[in-house]
């Protein structure tokens, strides 16, 4: 019985001899999880997710739903489903004509369901991709995706392009009718936000390398944030927290990585830290100033 | 059906979902244009046999049969024609077609090899299509030959034709020019894979590429001899892949019969199949499988440059 749906362990990827895209990253997927995969532009979550698909070769172990991505994509991806990027959809095609195509070449899918998902949606079956606006693009593709019977979903920037309602209605859609407890989801964005509180686990990449690997719950008792007055600076810089930013309110606040020192609990009030202020901890570059 | 049989079969429907107004715009702009020209000019006028003697007259046939015969082979052959041409002109654009477009990313998001879409595709255009090209081709061509004879001989000529008579005539022009097509594709190959990998690596230069290539490697001393032997060989190849390649083999039959018009069906049955058996049997030779070698090797260059752009 498969334990992990993702098994990673040192996996590298490089473009050429010099560049390297994901650096000795390894972690496990098991089932039932929703886990946001965050990073800056260019940290390396595209090529982590092109290589769990078997579109880039990796250096290390690598294993997605008990296979090797690489050596047998075309079965790795009927049974799972994948959005590598919005605006991919074929120009030339009709609505009804993608769910006819996606119907020969995944086993998996459910052309009724696309149809029912895509009702939802102001696009129509015999609408051509190319009259359709970016945003309706999207819809098409997440309604397509959705309606493959996976074990496992990976969805790179799946949104971009979307409006909040149209994000809303579809992280609805996906947490609500598409996870049952068995399958997992692996999701990046930079609209950390709203997803938030969706996830059950975080993935964070920087330069590559990452950083984070961590469920919602252990970070909540992890990570400490801590809001004080102005006159307590000094005393709160001195400890060295991971970040000293403004919170909610502008008041300014500091997040540590662990419990704060005794005497500066005394200084501040605890509250949990959001997962953009983790982020921006754990991946701001070092030449650039606190935010406080 | 196995899963990728159905996945082979789809991925072939996904051609004619996104060629096919180009395709049929192609197989049926000869019906069109003949059928919207034909009300105007003036009359034409034969004499007993003139124009239209050794071409259909292996058969005793009246000579609304023989124009009928011979315009429903012409316009046939102009489809046919028509459809090789376009899948000439469009091959090397097919390379970089779901690059270009950006939907490979799409493609590649499921199950199927970059190979079964290459094979697909090139199933499709260089196969497929010019197989329904000659339907369509033999489905105009008689509607044109219908209209043809009317225009040149009334409507008392068009009564006179005898259909029968005129099929079994072209029966085994149309059997050999279906036959010759999967020849003919296989001694092209190489040429139109050479087009496309030049077109993936170097796009809108590739083919211009390609014939400064072969006119260099053609012309230099070094290259000059097995180049232009090698081109020879294969253009051969591919011009008799679809007519009669042997005229002894013609003579022969024509011998027993005294005059080639005057060959029997059976006889004209009879040199089709010994040309068809010669041209499989060229097949078995140094200068077709070097051709083969070459057209695996673009192949697999494609399949190279598909995967590093998805």
């Amino acid at each position: 019985m498969m334990e992990n749906l993702i098994d990673a362990k040192n996996v590298s990827l490089s473009y050429g001899r010099s560049k390297k895209a994901v650096d000795d990253v390894s972690f496990t997927l098991p089932k039932g999880r929703v886990v946001g995969l965050l990073g800056h532009n260019g940290a390396g979550k595209t090529s982590l997710m092109k290589a769990l698909v078997g579109l880039k070769g990796v250096a290390g172990s690598l294993t997605v739903l008990g296979r090797d991505p690489a050596a047998q994509r075309s079965q790795l991806l009927t049974e799972l489903s994948y959005i590598p990027d919005v605006a991919v959809l074929p120009r030339w095609a009709r609505v009804s004509e993608l769910i006819t195509l996606m119907s020969g070449l995944q086993p998996n899918f459910s052309p009724e369901r696309a149809r029912q998902l895509i009702r939802r949606t102001s696009v129509g079956l015999n609408d051509k991709v190319k009259t359709l606006s970016k945003g309706m693009v999207v819809q098409v593709h997440l309604a397509l995706i959705a309606a493959i019977d996976a074990k496992l979903m990976i969805l790179d920037e799946p949104t971009l392009g979307l409006d909040v309602i149209s994000r809303k209605g579809f992280y609805e859609m996906l947490i609500d009718e598409w996870c049952d407890g068995e399958r997992s989801v692996l999701i990046s964005t930079h609209q950390v936000e709203e997803i938030e509180a969706l996830l059950t686990d975080v993935l964070m990449l920087d330069e590559g390398k990452l950083v984070l690997n961590l469920s919602l719950e252990a970070m909540e008792s992890r990570f400490i944030a801590l809001a004080h007055d102005p006159e307590a600076a000094d005393e709160v810089a001195r400890a060295h927290p991971l970040l000293r930013y403004r919170s909610m309110g502008g008041k300014p606040a500091a997040l540590f990585d662990g419990v704060p020192p005794a005497h500066l609990e005394q200084l501040g009030q605890r509250f949990r830290p959001s997962l953009v202020d983790l982020f921006v901890a754990l991946t701001r570059k070092p030449e650039l100033a606190p935010r406080a | 059906m196995s899963v990728a049989t159905m996945r082979f079969k789809t991925l072939l429907q996904r051609e004619w979902m996104q060629h096919r107004w180009g395709w049929l715009l192609v197989m049926f702009a000869p019906l069109v244009i003949t059928l919207v020209t034909l009300p105007f000019g003036g009359t034409v006028q034969f004499g007993p046999n003139e124009g239209i003697n050794a071409e259909v007259a292996a058969m005793v046939l009246a000579k609304s049969s023989k124009l009928a015969a011979l315009i429903w082979v012409m316009s046939t052959l102009s489809v046919v024609g028509l459809s090789l041409l376009a899948m000439s002109f469009q091959i090397s654009g097919l390379a970089r077609r779901d690059a270009q477009d950006r939907s490979l990313e799409f493609w590649m998001s499921l199950p199927g090899s970059h190979s079964e879409h290459l094979g697909s595709m090139l199933l499709a255009h260089c196969l497929l299509v010019p197989l329904v090209a000659v339907a369509a081709g033999v489905f105009s061509g008689l509607l044109i030959a219908v209209f043809g004879v009317i225009k040149a001989l009334g409507l008392a000529g068009l009564m006179a034709v005898e259909w029968g008579s005129v099929v079994q005539l072209l029966l085994p022009a149309l059997v050999r020019l279906v036959a010759g097509l999967p020849l003919f594709v296989l001694w092209a190959l190489p040429a139109l894979l050479v087009l496309m990998v030049a077109s993936a690596w170097l796009k809108r230069w590739g083919v211009a590429a390609v014939a400064l290539g072969t006119v260099l490697l053609a012309n230099l001393p070094a290259t000059r001899g097995p180049v232009r032997v090698w081109l020879t060989g294969h253009a051969e190849g591919a011009s008799q892949a679809f007519f009669i390649s042997t005229p002894d083999q013609v003579r022969a039959a024509a011998g027993a019969a005294n005059r080639v018009e005057h060959m029997s069906l059976g006889e004209i049955w009879g040199t089709v199949g010994a040309d068809l058996l010669n041209q499989v049997s060229n097949l078995a030779s140094l200068q077709f499988l070097s051709g083969v070698a070459l057209a695996a090797a673009c192949f697999a260059l494609l399949i190279y440059k598909r995967k590093h752009s998805a």
